[in-house]
């Protein structure tokens, strides 16, 4: 067996799945030849360097998570509603929460911002305009493409 | 994996009452397939964020399509496909290159525990030569390691011939070697 046809067998010899009298002939090879001796060695290192990937636990969340959004898209989808309010649906609870806590602080800011040009009234005001602003891009975020 | 003996509890059975809106079905099929999905999303993308991001979103296309399922039993494999495609297309994606850090706890470790086990320096360089292979060679090559070094595993959850499966890796390997040069300095 020439050096050629040895380095084409060879990532199937370090996997060990050529059959035994390919692997013996590859065998009896690389014992007169250095060549091919380092490049099976190089293989073997690679093998080892990729074996030695560790398993990588999933966040504990994530199994929740995937749940929950499979849960609120079936819903959707028994309504017949699109996708941004599926979106919605998940996301609702909390940014509806969070829109009324804005509404209750413009109306409560608007006077005194009318009122009073330099109060803390324009602060609260924009605020809760910012506020508002990333609420409606966290839905569109959730909603996606 | 082990495949439970209640027909209810196979991948056939959770999937055909996950289909008729058992939300029990869905949770178990998540825990049990979220770590190899994970995973291979972790190996594909290097990015943990982007790995989870990628998983849920591998579930969730997974579960939309479910009535589209032909064989259940087939489930954790097509689930792979899907995972693998989406890691594909962002690793495609010339934004999410340029922007998306690498994470380096998620690139091989160094525990092998082999007689041949790789010094540091020459893991590093693995480390390095995998995450600039083309995204088809680097499925590959993830594949293979996660399914256990075997090719007819791989080809099968990954949806491809045998022959492509092991031209590919023999290629990703042939250019992990180009990549790392003669290597003898660091073996």
């Amino acid at each position: 067996m020439n050096c050629r046809r040895v380095r084409k067998q060879l990532p199937a010899f370090v996997d060990g799945v050529l059959a035994p009298c390919k692997a013996d002939a590859i065998e009896r090879h690389l014992v007169r030849c250095a060549a091919c001796r380092r490049e099976a060695a190089f293989l073997r290192h690679l093998d080892a360097a990729l074996s030695a990937q560790p398993v990588v636990e999933p966040p504990p969340h994530m199994a929740s998570a995937i749940v929950t959004r499979a849960a609120a898209r079936a819903a959707a989808r028994r309504l017949g509603a699109p996708r941004w309010l599926e979106a919605l649906t998940f996301a609702g609870v909390a940014l509806g929460m969070a829109a009324a806590a804005l509404a209750a602080l413009a109306i409560a800011g608007a006077p005194m911002a009318w009122r009073d040009p330099g109060s803390a009234g324009w602060s609260v005001l924009a605020l809760t305009t910012a506020g508002g602003l990333a609420a409606l891009g966290r839905l569109y975020y959730a909603a996606g493409p | 994996m082990a495949v439970p003996d209640n027909p209810g509890r196979t991948d056939a059975g959770l999937v055909a009452r996950a289909r008729k809106g058992d939300p029990s079905a869905l949770d178990e099929i998540v825990r049990r397939h979220q770590t190899r999905v994970f995973n291979l999303a972790c190996r594909m993308l290097r990015n943990r964020e982007e790995a989870e991001d990628v998983a849920q979103e591998a579930f969730l296309r997974a579960f939309d399509a479910l009535p589209r399922l032909r064989d259940d039993a087939s489930f954790g494999s097509w689930l792979c496909r899907i995972a693998a495609n989406l890691c594909l297309a962002r690793l495609r994606s010339a934004a999410w290159r340029a922007e998306v850090p690498t994470d380096p706890s998620l690139l091989p470790g160094l525990e092998a525990d082999r007689r041949d086990a790789p010094t540091p320096d020459f893991s590093d360089a693995v480390r390095s030569a995998i995450t600039r292979l083309p995204p088809k060679y680097r499925l590959a090559v993830v594949a293979f390691y996660l399914e256990g070094r075997s090719y007819a595993e791989a080809a099968r959850a990954f949806g491809m011939p045998v022959r492509t499966f092991k031209t590919r890796l023999y290629r990703a390997r042939k250019m992990l070697r180009d990549t790392l040069g003669e290597g003898e300095t660091a073996l």
